[in-house]
């Protein structure tokens, strides 16, 4: 039987595009999409989805050519087991390559414990290790955490976030880090900086209610003078680390906790320490007033009233 | 006619030849090298050359080198300056010590502990005069100058370790980078330390001393700090396996290699220090590449082991520890780490080593599992064991934004 020849063509085309198609689906394959999943420890080779509930019992490694994607509204969950018995949930995500967990006002990220009754040190943390990559957290909530969030040499944007119950809120060393409009509440410490380098932005972020609200301290690794400031008689930190526009109140201990060898002054002003008295301030503030070693935190000028757009913003900026 | 020797007197003329061929043998042996010693030849040379009467002492310990207990001593070699001494294998503190116009020279090796096996070794030592620390209240803990052939070492880096920690290497307890004058102070503890510096040719970090790179050792170390008392001193460096830049300009190259097939020995030097056990000795082996993420091998990328000391999960603070166990990739992007023993390794390629990871540096975990570990029994092979490693950290803008 003879086939008229636009059904021919007709043949060969759907042909050639079943077959362009499957080519094109080897050379880029689809990101993987995981709705609603179990994760035992792994590490992710392909750019991978998450969305709706996520338990995790284990590391995952997002590697060094991935991006995993995390959608709003999901709710990552993170079993506790405690292998080396330190005390601390094992479970952690850990990014090598690249992450983007973007929610939104009306639907935020959660990772949290997957506990019945959930405590802080459940789970490691979402951790930025190496990163070669743009990272973003935006809209997400941390809790029941060692650390919600560690960035360690990795460059990322972290905003519009809540920090809360866990053990540290955010630490972070050797990093590119800008984080802004984010609250911590309710953490044993809310920011731990460990190595006096930067370039970070510490900008209108609520940080209350904490035991300690912000700690330097120098990492363990090795104290060398590469960090030392210049001789040009300015704090340490200009140009390298801006603490500026925060509510810092209420914290039970310290509002701001200068560590051991912690020598530098650094500058903190344009931010509400919850007084107008300096006396009141610095005696929220662990430095040179406590221990003579110390630097000083040079608070002025500082905010006379709570900074009206500090805080997670409510509409998507 | 034929002479009968008696059974008697035959049976005693071969015991009597027996014995004189064992002993000639017994002799050829107990004249050349003790048995299951390893021969250690080289020259040491002041920068006026060839120190005639120096020796190398061999210590199996840092404490036995700085007591100066139980060494074994070399002998004169064949020429002016050079010397031979037979150490049974095993892990050895070598120092040369000298004298030249009543001064005192030594030369404690850069590649200190030397792993001795079964193979042949050429050594050059390079001595500098003896310094001693001058102690004052004048603070506490350890100042002084750098210096090579009286140029401050201007942009070396000094690091200061306790004297128990043997190996010396990576950064310390401190590290500075030396001023233009080559100053360094370190305000330190009561305590015993030991101070070395180094400066690179090229600007990769502060890792293993290279061929070029300047080592230095002061005959001071270790130096004791006590409280209220801060120690001066003064510390020569000398270059890493280049004579001619050694010697004083007017000086001819007095190199004393003895046979052509002994060169290939010699280039053990030219190996980084810290991949300087031969291989045929070697338990296990990892190897593998290194690459970008297009899968293009990496040249000169440091790729380390680190020991998991029985951790069962990677965690951050390993990579912080110094291992022996370390390779560069060649120009393939290929490496191979001997190791003395089985076990588990967690794997790093990177740009450096010595320092934290940087930005842009390239650095990559091994992906194989969560735990970047590789699993070598003694005695294997593992093959196949590739990194792919990314510049990290890129930059945000947020550097100017904080300038503005």
């Amino acid at each position: 039987m003879l086939i008229p020849l636009a059904k021919h063509r007709q043949c060969f085309r759907a042909t050639g595009l079943f077959w362009l198609t499957l080519i094109l689906l080897f050379i880029h394959p689809a990101p993987v999409l995981a709705k609603g999943k179990f994760l035992k420890s792994q590490v992710l080779r392909q750019d991978t989805t998450w969305a709706g509930d996520i338990t995790i019992e284990g590391v995952i490694v997002v590697g060094r050519a991935t991006t995993l994607t995390i959608s709003p509204g999901t709710q990552v969950s993170f079993k506790k087991i405690d292998e080396n018995h330190d005390g601390i949930g094992d479970s952690e995500i850990r990014v090598l390559g690249r992450i983007l967990a973007e929610g939104s006002p009306e639907q935020m990220i959660r990772f949290a414990s997957a506990e019945n009754s959930p405590a802080p040190k459940d789970w490691s943390y979402l951790l930025l290790f190496t990163s070669g990559s743009f990272n973003r957290i935006r809209y997400c909530e941390f809790q029941h955490g060692f650390s919600g969030l560690q960035v360690q040499f990795s460059t990322a944007t972290v905003t519009d976030s809540l920090f809360h119950n866990n053990h540290e809120g955010i630490r972070f060393g050797r990093a590119d880090l800008d984080l802004e409009h984010n609250e911590f509440f309710q953490n044993d410490v809310a920011i731990r900086f460990t190595r006096m380098e930067g370039p970070v932005l510490i900008n209108y972020n609520k940080i209350f209610q904490n035991r300690l609200g912000i700690f330097l301290v120098p990492s363990g690794q090795n104290i060398t003078d590469f960090f030392e400031p210049d001789r040009s008689g300015s704090p340490w930190n200009t140009g390298r680390l801006r603490i500026t526009n925060n509510d810092l109140t209420d914290n039970q201990w310290y509002n701001l906790n200068l560590g051991t060898k912690q020598l530098w002054d650094i500058e903190v002003s344009g931010n509400f320490w919850g007084s107008t008295v300096p006396a009141e301030i610095e005696s929220t503030i662990f430095d040179q007033h406590r221990d003579p070693e110390l630097g000083t935190a040079i608070i002025q000028p500082f905010a006379e009233h709570s900074i009206p757009t500090a805080g997670v913003r409510r509409i998507t900026p | 006619m034929t002479h009968h020797i008696p059974e008697k007197s035959f049976q005693s003329l071969r015991v009597k030849c027996l014995i004189s061929m064992v002993g000639t043998i017994l002799s050829f042996f107990l004249a050349s090298t003790p048995v299951g010693a390893t021969i250690i030849e080289g020259v040491i040379f002041s920068p006026a050359g060839p120190l005639p009467g120096s020796t190398i002492s061999a210590y199996s310990d840092y404490q036995s080198l700085i007591t100066d207990t139980n060494p074994i001593q070399s002998g004169l070699g064949d020429k002016t300056g050079q010397f031979r001494i037979d150490l049974p294998p095993g892990r050895y503190y070598l120092l040369a010590r000298g004298e030249a116009d009543g001064v005192k020279f030594f030369s404690y090796h850069g590649v200190n502990p030397i792993t001795v096996l079964d193979t042949f070794r050429w050594l050059p030592f390079f001595m500098i005069p003896e310094s001693p620390a001058i102690c004052s209240p004048d603070g506490q803990g350890i100042s002084g100058t750098i210096s090579y052939k009286a140029t401050p070492l201007s942009g070396g880096v000094v690091s200061v370790y306790p004297e128990h920690d043997g190996l010396f290497r990576g950064m310390g307890l401190l590290t500075n980078t030396l001023d233009e004058k080559g100053h360094f102070r370190f305000n330190l503890d009561p305590g015993s330390y030991v101070v070395v510096a180094r400066r690179k040719k090229t600007a990769r970090g502060i890792g293993p001393v290279m061929q070029g790179d300047l080592f230095c050792y002061t005959s001071a170390n270790p130096i004791k700090v006590v409280s209220d008392q801060l120690c001066e001193i003064k510390m020569e460096c000398y270059p890493r396996d280049n004579l001619l830049s050694f010697l004083d300009d007017d000086e001819a190259n007095p190199q004393g290699r003895k046979h052509e097939t002994r060169r290939q020995a010699s280039l053990w030097d030219l190996q980084p220090e810290t991949s300087q056990q031969p291989t045929s000795q070697a338990l296990s082996t990892i190897s593998g590449t290194v690459t970008d993420l297009e899968g293009r091998g990496l040249a000169n990328i440091f790729v380390t082991a680190y020991p998991s000391m029985g951790l069962n999960l990677f965690q951050m603070h390993v990579l912080r520890l110094i291992s022996p166990a370390m390779s560069r990739t060649d120009s393939a992007g290929a490496f191979n780490i001997d190791l003395a023993q089985g076990g588990r390794y967690y794997l790093v390629a990177r740009d450096k080593v010595g320092a934290a990871p940087d930005r842009d540096e390239l650095y990559g975990l091994y992906e194989g599992n969560q735990n970047h570990s590789v699993t070598v029994n003694a005695g294997e092979h593992r093959k196949n064991i590739n990194l792919t490693v990314v510049p990290i950290m890129p930059a945000s803008g947020l550097t100017q934004r904080l300038k503005e």
